[in-house]
């Protein structure tokens, strides 16, 4: 088992490097990363490189590019030559292939290979396409460095300059041999012969023209079962389409009737063109037909009141400048789709908004039909959708007491269901009616000193807007209170007696022990002296009263030694003994030592 | 006795100093509104004057006047929370998401977002703030041009829809082995980093970097200028919901639900009885020990004590 911990640990080690490898922190403060060094810093050292970049010749870009490549650059700024060099080479290799094709179309059209010729020079143009991209990237990526300024800025602008100068050459080149060929093609190209007829030159809004026509080959040979396109520019209302196909026949006939949508005076172009196998042999071929189109264009004007109220039947009034105009409505928010005809110049409907629609601002569009002379008229509107706001008044107490039940009443101006939420509690109490009171109890386990209370007011009536109203009230619960202040008194009647005693206690050994400072300290001192002018033995510091009275007592008269030793045992009771008693015990030390100096002096 | 004094009064003072950290630092938590340390968003909070709620409480948002800033999941999104991101964004709000991390893929599939966040760290070794994992980006934004400070971000992949507003650096790269230093397999930039897609009457906003919001980062640059720009002068919110605790918050909780128990409830009609109680024993017993240390005195030798 031990010779399995290494293994298990070195599993561990590599899991966790393995976990850390796949996923990186989300980010790291950045006063603690180490500096390292800004490689902006060495941009001048680009500069150098660039101005061999800035003579730009295709055939020695390339070792130039080699050459930079092969250079000894330091670490730290070899990103910025890498990425620069890698779009650069690839500029030069496309430059390359563009030009080869190029010189290729050339040949190509020479020779009078007119569909090799095009597919080189699509080629080339592909090739160009790349350089074009790899010249906006190396732009992008050189841009960097402008802000070195200075001769850096120069440097690149330069070069860039130099690399427009090579794709412009190439495009111009491009541009040439594509018109040459083109103009060879056209030469090839027959053309053909459309003659077109139209019914009418002047007709109302909506009217069809019918358009009549043949096709035919230079030689007068019918061109049947070709695509005739017709088509104008128009304001397109909806879905109506803005060209036409039509097949001719096998004479080269060809007929359609084709519905005017626009107004004023429409260029119809009716076109032949050349599709699949045609593309090659005939040209393009197209006849304008000028018709007035005659249109008045209706007016539509909406009056209605602001805002719309939300589950009310709210009037609109449309207002149109062409009698019987049929006006379609609809609102995507309000869920509303209707269709209206104006039987005079106004006319006024309802329009009620559903309950369930929220407030705010909602856009209404209107759609007029079209009529004959009269185009289709669109109309976006935006309307304010709203409620209004019911009365409210709440009555409750200001302090709330556990345990007693208290009133909180709440009137509204409008039928309401009306919920009181007592959040911390999770209860919910509903009101029998908007204007009612409930009586709110407190269990005497609600710990909080704060009720806060949601009132939400639902009007039944949609149009009033619903309210939440927040209460926050001060809570008092008698019991803990009550409680608490009688364990102070029970405590304060119980340690105030022991407080008594320990009071009598501290005061006695308070007395003691200005008695030792005051009147006990000089009569032992009266006795020490005593001693000492009886045996000349003085006091030291680390000695006891007992220890200097036995190393003294050697030297006393023997007849002293016994009332020496009496007087020791009073001294030694004032000092340790018991605090009663002190006072007739310094009396008694005082009558020793005076008898035993009367001794002395006899 | 004396021990058991020692105890209680070093309790009492351990206690007073958990109290003092845990009242001056409300969090430390990554990405938190309420983190004043360096990878805490509090200076975006006070800078951009923002709200914090919780995810599900965008349905409840005005969306117009709004803009609701998403700055590094804190939590997998259900669907209901992703459809009222939604129907805010829909019905006209500002929806900025921040995160360098795959998992808000989910969020911006869900809302039809043609952007994805990739996951590779971008390093610039040429345009960096001190370490190359730290890279410097350009952004165009409501025609301000900035320089975003990123810190270990990720790059997005676009798919249209929308159009990137900020890049990195042509030198950048995806540093796919974490190593710092590119190889030919790891792709050269610009990447994109940051995306707009308007949705409905709202726009989205995707960045794939959580940290240029964070308090070390936030003043670098300019970063700062960023969610002020996003937001367009809108009211700020940011979503925020703590679910796994860290050791920090979990002690912090606990002292705060100590004092909301004792303080915020009728516990403290007896605590302050068991205060003063305290206050009058520790005092008592001072005064004893002084006593008994007055009377020991009396026991040492005697000369010395006496001054004889």
């Amino acid at each position: 088992m031990k010779k399995c911990i290494p293994l298990l640990l070195l599993l561990l080690t590599l899991t966790q490097n393995a976990i850390a490898l796949t996923e990186f922190p989300r980010h790291i403060d950045p006063s603690t990363a180490p500096s390292t060094t800004n490689i902006l810093d060495y941009l001048t050292l680009l500069h150098t490189s660039s101005m061999y970049l800035a003579e730009l010749n295709i055939n020695r870009a390339i070792n130039m590019t080699s050459t930079l490549r092969e250079a000894a650059i330091p670490q730290q700024f070899r990103d910025i030559f890498n990425r620069t060099l890698q779009l650069y080479t690839l500029f030069t290799v496309e430059i390359n292939m563009s030009i080869r094709y190029m010189n290729l179309s050339e040949e190509a059209l020479k020779s009078n290979d007119l569909d090799k010729c095009s597919s080189l020079i699509l080629a080339a143009q592909q090739h160009l396409g790349n350089a074009e991209r790899l010249y906006t990237q190396t732009r992008d990526v050189l841009n960097y460095l402008v802000g070195a300024g200075g001769a850096v800025e120069e440097t690149i602008k330069s070069t860039l300059n130099n690399m427009e100068k090579a794709i412009s050459f190439i495009r111009n080149r491009i541009d040439a041999v594509s018109k040459e060929l083109e103009e060879r093609r056209h030469l090839l190209l027959k053309e053909v012969e459309l003659e077109v007829k139209v019914n009418k030159s002047k007709v109302f809004y909506g009217d069809f023209i019918e358009i009549r026509g043949r096709v035919e080959d230079p030689l007068g040979a019918p061109l049947g079962n070709r695509t005739i396109a017709i088509y104008y520019n128009a304001t397109i209302y909806r879905s109506t389409p803005a060209l036409w196909l039509v097949q001719s026949s096998a004479q080269g006939f060809f007929r359609a009737s084709v519905p005017v949508k626009a107004c004023g005076v429409i260029s119809i172009r009716i076109a032949f063109i050349p599709q699949g196998f045609d593309a090659n042999v005939y040209r393009y071929t197209e006849k304008v037909v000028n018709v007035t189109s005659l249109c008045i264009e209706p007016t539509i004007t909406v009056h209605m009141q602001q805002p719309l109220l939300i589950g009310a039947n709210n009037s609109m009034c449309i207002e149109s400048s062409i009698p019987n105009l049929r006006v379609n409505i609809s609102s995507k928010g309000l869920a509303l789709s209707k269709q209206v005809e104006l039987s005079t110049h106004t006319t006024c409907l309802g329009i009620l908004i559903p309950a369930n629609v929220s407030e705010g601002m909602y856009r209404v569009d209107m759609f007029s039909e079209a009529k004959r002379g009269v185009p289709p008229k669109a109309l976006h509107i935006y309307v304010n959708v709203s409620r209004l706001d019911a009365n409210l008044s709440i009555e409750h107490p200001t302090t709330f007491f556990v345990g007693v039940p208290q009133s909180i009443c709440v009137k509204t101006s409008v039928n309401s269901s009306v919920e009181i939420m007592l959040i911390e509690l999770g209860r919910v109490v509903a009101l029998k009616s908007s204007n009612s009171c409930t009586d709110l109890l407190l269990p005497i386990s609600y710990l909080s000193t704060q009720l806060d209370l949601e009132i939400h007011v639902t009007p039944y009536n949609a149009t009033y807007r619903s309210k939440v109203v927040k209460i926050s009230m001060q809570v008092l619960d008698p019991i803990p209170i009550a409680v608490t202040v009688l364990i102070i008194i029970l405590m304060v009647l119980v340690y105030g007696r022991g407080g008594v005693r320990i009071s009598s206690a501290v005061m006695a050994i308070q007395r003691r022990s200005e008695t030792i400072y005051q009147i006990l300290s000089p009569v032992i001192k009266e006795f020490v002296d005593f001693v000492k002018a009886l045996t000349g033995v003085g006091i030291e510091a680390h000695m006891t009263l007992r220890e200097y009275v036995n190393s003294a007592l050697d030297r006393a008269p023997q007849e002293m030694r016994s009332a020496l030793l009496a007087a020791l045992r009073i001294a030694e009771n004032i000092l340790y003994g018991p605090p009663t008693h002190v006072e007739e015990l310094v009396k008694r030390l005082k009558e020793v030592l005076s008898g035993l100096v009367r001794v002395l002096r006899l | 006795m004396r021990i058991w004094l020692y105890i209680a009064l070093g309790l009492l003072t351990a206690f007073a100093i958990a109290s003092a950290i845990a009242y001056s630092i409300p969090s430390a938590d990554d990405l938190s509104p309420y983190n004043p340390l360096w990878n805490g968003l509090a200076k975006l909070a006070s800078y951009t004057n923002a709200s914090i709620i919780a995810y599900s409480d965008a349905r409840h948002l005005n969306a117009e006047t709004s803009a609701l800033f998403i700055i590094g999941l804190s939590k997998n999104l259900t669907a209901e929370d992703v459809e009222a991101l939604r129907s805010f964004v829909e019905n006209g709000g500002i929806l900025v998401l921040a995160d360098e991390r795959v998992e808000l893929n989910s969020i911006l599939k869900g809302l039809g977002i043609g952007a994805a966040v990739n996951g590779s760290l971008v390093a610039d070794k040429v345009f960096f703030y001190k370490t190359p994992f730290l890279p410097v980006a350009r952004a165009s934004i409501a025609q301000h041009n900035l320089s975003l400070y990123l810190n270990y971000a990720s790059y997005l992949n676009t798919y249209g829809g929308g159009r990137c507003i900020a890049y990195t650096s042509p030198y950048s790269f995806a540093d796919l082995d974490m190593d710092g230093s590119r190889n030919d397999a790891e792709p050269y930039g610009p990447f994109c980093i940051a995306y707009l897609q308007t949705l409905g009457k709202g726009v989205v906003y995707v960045i794939s970097d959580s940290s240029p919001f964070i308090n070390s980062m936030i003043d670098l640059g300019d970063n700062k200028l960023l969610p002020l720009l996003l937001a367009n002068g809108r009211g700020v919110y940011i979503a925020y919901e703590q679910v796994v605790k860290t050791p920090y918050t979990a002690f912090r909780s606990t002292i705060t639900g100590f004092y909301t128990a004792i303080f915020g409830t009728w516990l403290r009609y007896p605590m302050a009885m068991i205060i003063g109680l305290s206050i009058y024993w520790i005092s008592k017993s001072l005064l004893k020990n002084a006593l008994l240390l007055t009377k020991s005195i009396f026991s040492q030798p005697f000369k010395t004590t006496l001054g004889v």
